[in-house]
């Protein structure tokens, strides 16, 4: 094994390899970490069901075994609590899984100096995209006739939406549930980056065989912690063979290319200047001022933040100064990774405004955040 | 109301040239339209784009960044970090929609008290012509 | 992260807390978004335990509490409803000790649930889902998405409404004449406005009417406390010395007008509080008993469309009141507690995503609405810091009309005249403000009821 290589690994634990999402590498290697000393903590999504999962910090290998399988109506981004690791130990070292957008995250904050990279192993597992576990809920009783209660697998395979109970399996094109206003979120159709290629492994089940999780390494971390599993005797190992290579590369394409539609049909301009201002002050009108889309943002670093220190309940402006500040710092941050938009009560589209004046500054400025470590060009300065 | 209104503009003026640069125009008795409100700032450097979009919201027609020339700066970086931040806020402000007049960034010498009179009454001229912002309240005087 | 439900109001938001918030966005009622309040749910100073005065151990003030109650016969038990059902339920057995009945202060009532609101086509809403119960808004906007007309009766304009009636104080009966047709209407019942709520709620059809509530449990406490004694009536028996002390439950009587408060506490025999925040009322009563913080009691709770929510925690409060039971020789413990609840409500299990069948009658009051005098009025709206004690704002908002007219500068502050005397507060300029309303996120000390005439001139 060696930096560029693509294997295909599973855990040697058969009941694990039967519970990951595809072969429980992803655990074994958070297990391993964990056991052969190279990290303090791992977090991972603690499963309470299959609409439901708690992001966990431990360094215990059961807890972290308990967490296996990929929940994709859990749309939650790990990046703070990784910024909670490092603000109570500065020196410690940790592993998670990474979707490229909990990637992205870690990276900004890293050129924040919130997140030691050289201490944090990147698992990076491909996604398709996540889930609202509620809309989900009311899609399986409107849409699959199914009770949510009792589904206990879903899968996405061959552009089909696929939910299992102990007795049926029923499957629907998902271009049709997105139609209907179900299935992923809105960030997750336009996200463009579906294989995580600034983590330090990226790990999926496209191009890989039943039971197997199809493994990219792609830095010096990433090769420590397959070879301390291997050493450990968690896992097992194969180079991967050509037709998965191929059918990885192809599916990422295809994927590449349903995100580009979707972003087109979502962000269309509107060229003419007052439209544009309604457009704003209209959406961001609603908004009850919780700051919960400030602190939920994984790439938010600063503690005391200007947004909120220069916002009063008092101004009676026609669109906060605590937005307008938001719009500004997330110019070149924003990686559009739907957060915020989740989290927002009033249910407004922020992260489509964020992204329409982020996309412009990042496009200027040729930066794209969180895919490598290349200086923000707010902080570029002549 | 309507007829009354005439262009507010916020004017952050660095310690070292461009408030020179406007007293020297207020010394040599140049003339100019009652429409600025000055606010100095030790560099131009410490124009915080907070403030910009505060004097915006608060109902200023439009905001001047001013400073020192480009390697002028008594801070030796100030303005560069201050074109930085002004080049930022462009795109945001022009992406919610406000007009290109609105915010721009002028560097001024101690000495050019004329360059900076003529200055002040071209963007009066100009905020003239495309009337009260957006971002104003009717009840803002 | 222990899985809870937000005590700001009733709509029972879930959300996860570790040491601080964290969204649960499976949570039925509110995909895990939280409002202003949810987002600081734990920013409040925990009270210690106290007997006259003094700090002591809990279990001294827990001894002169059952003393106190053996002691004092005429005593009102009071609990607007910030606890689980389990510990509203051994409230009741200590009330029944002593013969006494616990009060919510909130009649019993279920209505319409959340589904209807996004499925309706015409909503008329008496209050302000911005403020009073935020997440409440977004089921409000779907439904206006999918073409609801909104209509709002209101202090100000909403944003919401297509169509924004403002009230006016000198004229509230004129809600009498409001054709409700078919719509979905949305208002509240809370502890100051029962009168106000009570002829909206006769005038339709109960399936008809989403009936918010501002506490915790303020449902869930309903169905199984059966006193029935409004606020008011409780603090006019005290005047007339029927009743000579109080046990308060989590309930905060702060929420009322300061001199009717003032007027019936000054004549109580005893005044004991069993709470965890600490408020003017905690440093004022006689004996404090403080448990788990609000958000931190294990047990189920029932929010206002009669959901059955579970709230993980600890059982400190229901600790409490087992010990004061014990000195008069009875058992319970938190197990009964909710095994009883349970067979109350008439399930075997817990199941947060669907609405059970209630067959409750909403019990008409008698009262009838009334007009208040003068031109000008000072309004406190109600939402879930004004409730819970947690004062963010401290200013009013009045139109752009009233500054230019009273020719006030930014930061000069508005004055106000009441028959209880004047007050001097930042004010904030809101377009959607009628000229003849000083709309108050708080109690004002110049405020005589919700609705306070007042002028303008100086005193
Ligand atoms: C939302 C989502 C979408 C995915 N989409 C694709 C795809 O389109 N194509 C593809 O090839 N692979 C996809 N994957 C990756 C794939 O499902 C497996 O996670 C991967 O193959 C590793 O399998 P494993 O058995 O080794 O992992 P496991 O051993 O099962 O470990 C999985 C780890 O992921 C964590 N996890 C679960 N859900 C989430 C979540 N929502 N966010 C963050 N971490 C989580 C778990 O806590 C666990 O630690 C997706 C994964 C997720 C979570
Ligand atoms: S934003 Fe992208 S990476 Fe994140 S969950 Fe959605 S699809 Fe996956
Ligand atoms: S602004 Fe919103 S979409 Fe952008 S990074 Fe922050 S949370 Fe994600
Ligand atoms: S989450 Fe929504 S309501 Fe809350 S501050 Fe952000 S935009 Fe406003
Ligand atoms: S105060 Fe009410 S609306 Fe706000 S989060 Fe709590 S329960 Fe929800
Ligand atoms: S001192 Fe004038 S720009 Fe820095």
């Amino acid at each position: 094994m060696k930096i560029g290589d693509c294997v295909v690994a599973w855990s040697k634990d058969e009941e694990l390899r039967k519970m990951g999402a595809s072969g429980g590498l992803v655990t074994s290697l958070l297990v391993g970490a964990l056991e052969t000393e190279l990290v303090d903590e791992v977090i991972a999504l603690r499963k309470i069901s299959e609409f439901e999962g708690v992001p966990i910090r431990t360094s215990d290998t059961d807890e972290a075994i308990r967490s296996a399988g990929s929940l994709h109506a859990a749309p939650i981004n790990l990046t703070k609590f990784a910024v909670r690791f490092f603000e109570e130990h500065p020196d410690g070292a940790i592993a998670l899984p990474v979707k490229p957008c909990d990637c992205r995250g870690i990276i900004e904050q890293a050129k924040r100096r919130k997140i030691d990279m050289d201490r944090i192993y990147l698992i990076g597992l491909n996604c398709g995209g996540t889930m609202d576990p509620i809309t989900t809920m009311e899609m399986l009783e409107k849409m699959y006739e199914m009770d949510p209660k009792k589904i206990v697998e879903e899968e996405i395979l061959k552009g089909k939406l696929i939910f299992k109970t102990e007795e049926e399996e029923k499957a629907i094109s998902i271009d049709e549930v997105e139609e209907a206003g179900y299935g992923r979120r809105e960030s997750c159709r336009y996200c463009g980056i579906n294989i995580p290629m600034m983590a330090d492994l990226a790990c999926g089940n496209w191009g890989a065989g039943e039971d197997e999780t199809f493994v990219e390494i792609l830095t010096e971390k990433g090769l420590r912690l397959m070879k301390s599993a291997v050493d450990h005797g968690l896992i097992e190992t194969a180079p991967a063979p050509e037709k998965g290579i191929k059918i990885r590369e192809k599916t990422n394409s295809v994927m590449e290319n349903v995100a580009k539609t979707w972003y087109e049909k979502v962000f269309v301009p509107i060229e003419d200047r007052s439209e544009r201002m309604k457009y704003y002050m209209d959406a961001m009108e609603d908004c009850i001022d919780c700051e919960a889309c400030k602190y939920v943002c994984p790439v938010c670093s600063c503690d005391e933040s200007k947004c909120i220190g220069f916002y009063d309940p008092m101004d009676s402006h026609k669109i906060s100064i605590y937005h307008l500040i938001r719009l500004l710092h997330l110019a070149d941050s924003c990686i559009g990774c739907g957060q915020c938009t989740d989290v927002c009560p009033a249910e407004i589209p922020l992260t489509i405004l964020h992204k329409r004046v982020a996309d412009r500054i990042q496009a200027k400025y040729d930066y794209i955040p969180g895919i490598d470590m290349k200086t923000p060009p707010f902080f570029e300065v002549e | 109301m309507e007829e009354e209104w005439i262009p507010k503009i916020t004017l952050f003026c660095c310690n070292w040239c461009s408030y020179a640069g406007s007293d020297d125009a207020g010394v040599g008795r140049k003339q100019q339209p009652p429409t600025t409100r000055t606010i100095r700032v030790m560099c131009s450097g410490r124009t915080d784009p907070a403030f910009v979009l505060a004097a915006l919201l608060e109902g200023s027609d439009a905001v001047l960044f001013t400073g020192c020339h480009i390697g002028d700066c008594h801070y030796i970086s100030g303005n560069y970090k201050a074109k930085k931040k002004f080049e930022m806020l462009k795109e945001v402000v022009d992406e919610l929609g406000l007009e290109d007049e609105r915010l721009q960034l002028q560097w001024i010498s101690a000495s050019e008290g004329s360059e900076f009179a003529a200055y002040i009454n071209k963007v009066t001229e100009e905020i003239e012509a495309i009337g009260p912002s957006p971002l104003r309240q009717e009840w803002m005087k | 992260m222990k899985k809870i439900v937000c005590y700001g109001c009733n709509l029972g938001c879930g959300l996860y807390f570790g040491d601080v918030p964290y969204f649960r966005k499976n949570s039925p009622v509110n995909s895990g978004k939280i409002c202003r309040f949810g987002m600081k749910i734990h920013r409040y100073e925990k009270v210690l335990p106290k007997v006259d005065g003094k700090n002591v151990e809990l279990d001294d003030a827990i001894a002169a509490a059952a003393k106190k109650l053996a002691d004092v016969k005429e005593m009102a038990f009071v609990s607007f409803g910030d606890v689980t059902c389990e510990e509203q339920l051994a409230f009741n057995k200590l009330a029944e000790a002593f013969e006494s009945d616990v009060h919510t202060c909130i009649p019993r009532f279920i209505g319409a649930n959340i589904e209807k609101i996004r499925q309706s086509k015409e909503i008329i809403t008496f209050i302000d889902p911005y403020t009073s119960y935020p997440l409440i808004l977004r089921h409000m906007l779907h439904a206006k998405k999918n073409g609801a007309k909104i209509t709002s009766y209101y202090w100000k304009k909403l944003r919401i409404a297509d169509e924004s009636v403002i009230l006016n104080p000198a004229e509230i009966d004129k809600i009498k004449s409001i054709n409700f047709g078919d719509s979905l209407v949305i208002t509240d019942l809370n502890p100051l406005n029962l009168d106000f709520s009570n002829e909206i709620i006769k005038s339709c059809n109960a399936e008809n009417i989403v009936c918010l509530k501002p506490f915790l449990n303020s449902t869930g406490a309903s169905l199984i406390s059966d006193g029935e004694k409004s606020i008011y009536q409780i603090f006019e028996e005290i005047k007339e010395k029927k009743i000579k002390g109080l046990y308060l439950l989590e309930s905060d009587l702060g929420i009322v007008p300061d001199d009717t408060l003032m007027a019936a506490l000054d004549e109580l025999e005893v005044l004991i509080v069993q709470q965890s925040m600490r408020n003017a009322l905690s440093d004022r009563a006689d004996i404090v008993l403080c448990g788990d913080r609000k958000f931190e009691g294990k047990g189920t709770v029932l929010n206002f469309e009669g959901r059955v929510l579970e709230n993980e925690g600890g059982t400190e409060g229901i600790k409490i009141l087992t010990d004061i039971l014990k000195s008069v020789g009875e058992e319970i413990n938190y197990d009964k507690m909710h095994a009883e609840v349970l067979s109350k409500l008439g399930i075997n299990e817990i199941d947060e995503y669907i609405v059970p069948k209630y067959d409750i009658k909403y019990k008409q009051r008698e009262a009838e609405i009334k007009n208040y005098e003068g031109d000008a009025h000072l309004v406190y709206a109600y939402n879930p810091f004004m409730w819970n004690n947690v004062i963010d704002r401290d200013f009013v908002e009045i139109s752009p009309s009233l500054v230019e007219s009273l020719n006030l500068h930014k930061d000069e502050l508005l004055k106000m005249t009441s028959s209880k005397g004047s007050v001097a507060v930042k004010y904030k300029i809101n377009n959607a403000m009628p000229d003849n309303i000083v709309l108050s996120p708080m109690k004002l000390p110049i405020s005589t009821d919700i609705v306070t005439p007042v002028n303008f001139k100086e005193p």
